[in-house]
C-alpha cells in the first residue's frame, strides 16, 4: 500500500516537467557528492598549476589564485553543500514540526506564547542575526548549519500549526481521543502523519535556502575556511571576477542549479499534494 | 428488565462566548453567549436506546460530545454509573473511555485514511492492553469484524478505509467502538450519510449489539422515521433545550409540543394520494437573537402572551411524557 501510494504520487508528480527536471538536477549532484573521491582529478587543497590559469584540458574549470584545480574543488564542494542544506533543513524540520504541532494541539497559553516567539523570529532579518552569531561564536560549518536551521523553523511551525488546527476536529482524531489514546499518541499517530505533506514540501525548499545562505555567508567571508564549499570557492575567486571568470562562474552555476533543483522539487511536491494547485497548472 | 439509570444529565449546559471586533480582542467588551445546550436534564436507563432528535443547531451533537467527554460542559454535570464525569482523571478517565464509545456521523472521516482497518481496531486494543499477544488480538479483531457483518474478516483486515463503501466503513467504525466492549455508545447520526439501502442493515446491527452485548445507546438523529424505528424513548430538542420527552410511540403518535407537531407534519409519507395537513411556520430561528420567554414563540402558531415572557419548564404532563410548553399549564 505504501508502495502503491508512492507510485500514485510519482504518476502525478512526473506530470510536472519542471519538478522532474528539479529531481534530475538533485540526483545528478547527489551522485557527484557520493562519487567525489573517484571523479576528482586532483586533491582540492593541493597546488597543481599556475595561479589563475584559464580552463584547459588539464584543469577543466581553470585554477584559483593559489593554483588549485577549480573543477576538483567544485566537486568536493557538492558534499559540503549537501550536508549543509540537508542538515539545516533537518534541524529546522524537527523543531518546526514539534513546536508547531504540540502547542497547537494542546492550545492555551503555550500556543499563544510560541506563536509570538515565532512571529518574533520571523521579523528578525536572518542574515544580520547570522552575521552577529557567527562573529560572536565562530564560523565552524556545523555551527552555522545549526544556526541557519534555528532561524528557519518558524516557517515550518506555522504550517504545521495550521494543519494541526484543521485536523484536530476530524472525526478520526476525535475517535482516537474517545478510545482513550494519549495526546502524544493521537498527535504522532494520526495528526502529524496526515498533515505533514505541506511541511515536507517546504523543508525541501528550505534545503535550497540553506545552500544559498551558506554560499552567501562564505562570500561575505563568514564561511568555514577549513572546508571546500562552493561559497568558499566564490570567496577566493570574487576578487578576480573580471580577469578570471572561471573562479566564480562555475561554483556560482553549481549553487544556482542545486538550489533550483530543490526548489523545483518542493514546488512539485506542493503541486502534487494540493489538487487546487494542480488544476491551475 | 430492571430499571437502572446508567447516565444522568443534570442542568447540562454548553455556552460559547462569541467576541467580536478589535475592542473585545483587546480584552474589553462583553461579547455575547450562544447557548448551544442550555440546562438540559435527562436520564438514560440501562439497555435502552434513547433518541435525541432536532434540527441542525439544536444542540444534539454538542450534548453527545459532552457525554463522550470530548467537550467540557459549561455548567451542570453528567453522572455515569454513579460517578460524576467531571471528577475523572488519569486511570479512571481511561477506564471511562473504555466503557463509553462514540460512533460518528461521517464514515468517510471517522477512520484514519492512512491506517488499515486492522490497525485502526488494533489501536483500541493496544491503548487498553487487551489481549496479551498479537495473535490473540488478531483473533479478537476477526471476531469483532464478523460480529459487525464484515465477513469474511480476512478480506477486510488489510483494506484501507477508501477501499470500502460508506456502509462498510460505518461497520468498521462500529467494530472499533465495540471491540472495547463498551457499556454505553453515543451514536451521532450514524446513518445520516449512508445510502438508505444499507441504512437499515446498520440500524439492525446496532439493535443486535444491544441484545448480545447489553449496550445502551444514545441515538442522535434528525430523522424522525429512523428515531421511530430504533429508539425506545425520544427527546426533541430545539435551540439547546429539550422540548418534549417520552416514549417514542407517545411522542410520535400523540405529540404535545407545537414544535414536535410541526416537525412530524414535515415527515414525508410514502403515499401520493395522502392529503396531509402540513403546518407551515414563519421564519427561521436566529441563534444570535436572544429573545425573552419561550425560544419558539416567534414561530409558534399557538403562542400567547405568557410565551413571550416566561421560559417554560419541562414538566410531566402525561405519565412518562414530558413537555416544555405553556399551553399545558394548569
Amino acid at each position: 500500500m505504501v508502495l502503491a501510494k508512492i507510485r500514485m504520487f510519482w504518476l502525478e508528480y512526473r506530470r510536472d516537467r519542471m519538478a522532474v527536471f528539479g529531481l534530475a538536477l538533485v540526483v545528478f549532484f547527489a551522485f557527484i557528492a557520493i562519487l567525489a573521491p573517484f571523479i576528482t582529478p586532483y586533491d582540492p587543497w593541493s597546488f597543481v598549476s599556475q595561479a589563475l590559469s584559464p580552463p584547459s584540458q588539464k584543469n577543466l574549470f581553470g585554477t584559483d589564485k593559489l593554483g588549485r584545480d577549480v573543477f576538483s574543488r567544485v566537486i568536493w564542494g557538492t558534499r559540503v553543500s549537501f550536508i549543509f542544506g540537508l542538515g539545516a533543513a533537518t534541524i529546522s524540520g524537527l523543531i518546526g514540526i514539534i513546536l508547531g504541532a504540540i502547542p497547537a494541539y494542546y492550545g492555551g497559553w503555550l500556543d499563544d506564547l510560541l506563536s509570538r516567539i515565532y512571529e518574533f523570529i520571523l521579523v528578525i532579518p536572518t542574515i544580520f542575526l547570522l552575521i552577529l552569531i557567527i562573529a560572536m561564536f565562530g564560523s565552524s560549518i556545523y555551527f552555522s548549519m545549526a544556526v541557519v536551521g534555528l532561524t528557519m523553523w518558524p516557517y515550518l511551525a506555522r504550517i504545521m500549526r495550521a494543519q494541526v488546527l484543521s485536523l484536530k476536529s476530524k472525526a478520526y482524531v476525535q475517535a482516537s481521543i474517545g478510545l482513550g489514546a494519549s495526546g502524544i499518541r493521537t498527535l504522532f499517530k494520526h495528526i502529524i502523519p496526515n498533515g505533514i505533506q505541506p511541511v515536507i514540501a517546504n523543508i525541501t525548499i528550505q534545503i535550497a535556502y540553506a545552500i544559498l545562505t551558506e554560499a552567501g555567508l562564505s562570500f561575505l567571508g563568514l564561511g568555514d575556511t577549513t572546508q571546500v564549499s562552493w561559497g568558499q570557492i566564490l570567496y577566493w575567486g570574487h576578487l578576480h571576477i573580471a580577469s578570471a571568470w572561471w573562479n566564480t562562474v562555475f561554483p556560482g552555476l553549481a549553487i544556482a542549479l542545486l538550489a533550483l533543483g530543490f526548489t523545483l522539487i518542493g514546488d512539485g511536491i506542493n503541486n502534487t499534494l494540493n489538487p487546487k494547485m494542480r488544476e491551475s497548472r | 428488565m430492571s430499571i437502572e439509570i446508567i447516565v444522568k444529565a443534570n442542568n447540562l449546559s454548553k455556552h460559547y462566548m462569541i467576541k467580536k471586533g478589535i475592542w473585545s480582542f483587546l480584552g474589553g467588551g462583553k461579547g455575547f453567549t450562544i447557548k448551544a445546550v442550555d440546562q438540559i436534564n435527562f436520564e438514560i436507563m440501562r439497555g435502552e436506546i434513547f433518541g435525541l432528535a432536532g434540527e441542525s443547531g439544536s444542540g444534539k451533537t454538542t450534548t453527545g460530545r459532552m457525554l463522550a467527554l470530548l467537550e467540557k460542559p459549561t455548567y451542570g454535570s453528567i453522572i455515569f454509573e454513579g460517578t460524576d464525569l467531571a471528577s475523572l482523571k488519569g486511570k479512571e478517565l481511561k477506564h471511562f473511555r473504555r466503557k463509553v464509545q462514540m460512533i460518528f456521523q461521517d464514515p468517510y472521516e471517522s477512520l484514519d485514511p492512512r491506517l488499515k482497518i486492522y490497525d485502526s481496531i488494533y489501536e483500541a486494543l493496544a491503548i487498553h492492553s487487551i489481549g496479551s499477544s498479537k495473535q490473540e488480538r488478531t483473533k479478537i479483531i476477526k471476531e469483532t469484524l464478523e460480529n459487525v457483518g464484515l465477513s469474511p474478516p480476512e478480506e477486510f483486515l488489510n483494506r484501507y478505509p477508501h477501499e470500502l463503501s460508506g456502509g462498510q466503513r460505518q461497520r468498521a467504525s462500529i467494530a472499533r467502538a465495540i471491540v472495547l466492549k463498551p457499556k454505553f455508545i453515543i451514536a451521532d447520526e450514524p446513518v445520516s450519510m449512508i445510502d438508505t439501502s444499507v441504512c437499515a442493515g446498520i440500524l439492525n446491527l446496532m439493535m443486535k449489539l444491544r441484545s448480545t452485548m447489553n449496550v445502551t445507546y444514545i441515538f442522535i438523529t434528525h430523522d424522525l422515521a429512523i428515531a421511530r424505528y430504533i429508539c425506545d424513548r425520544l427527546a426533541i430538542m430545539y435551540q439547546g433545550k429539550i422540548r418534549e420527552l417520552g416514549h417514542t410511540e407517545d411522542v410520535i403518535n400523540k405529540p404535545l409540543h407545537p414544535y414536535t407537531k410541526i416537525l412530524l407534519s414535515s415527515v414525508p409519507i410514502p403515499d401520493p394520494g395522502f392529503k396531509r395537513q402540513r403546518i407551515r411556520i414563519p421564519g427561521e430561528w436566529d441563534i444570535f437573537y436572544n429573545q425573552m420567554g419561550c425560544k419558539f414563540h416567534g414561530r409558534c402558531p399557538n403562542a400567547n402572551e405568557k410565551c413571550t415572557k416566561e421560559e417554560p419548564e419541562l414538566r410531566e404532563i402525561l405519565p412518562e411524557h414530558w413537555v416544555a410548553c405553556h399551553l399545558y399549564a394548569f
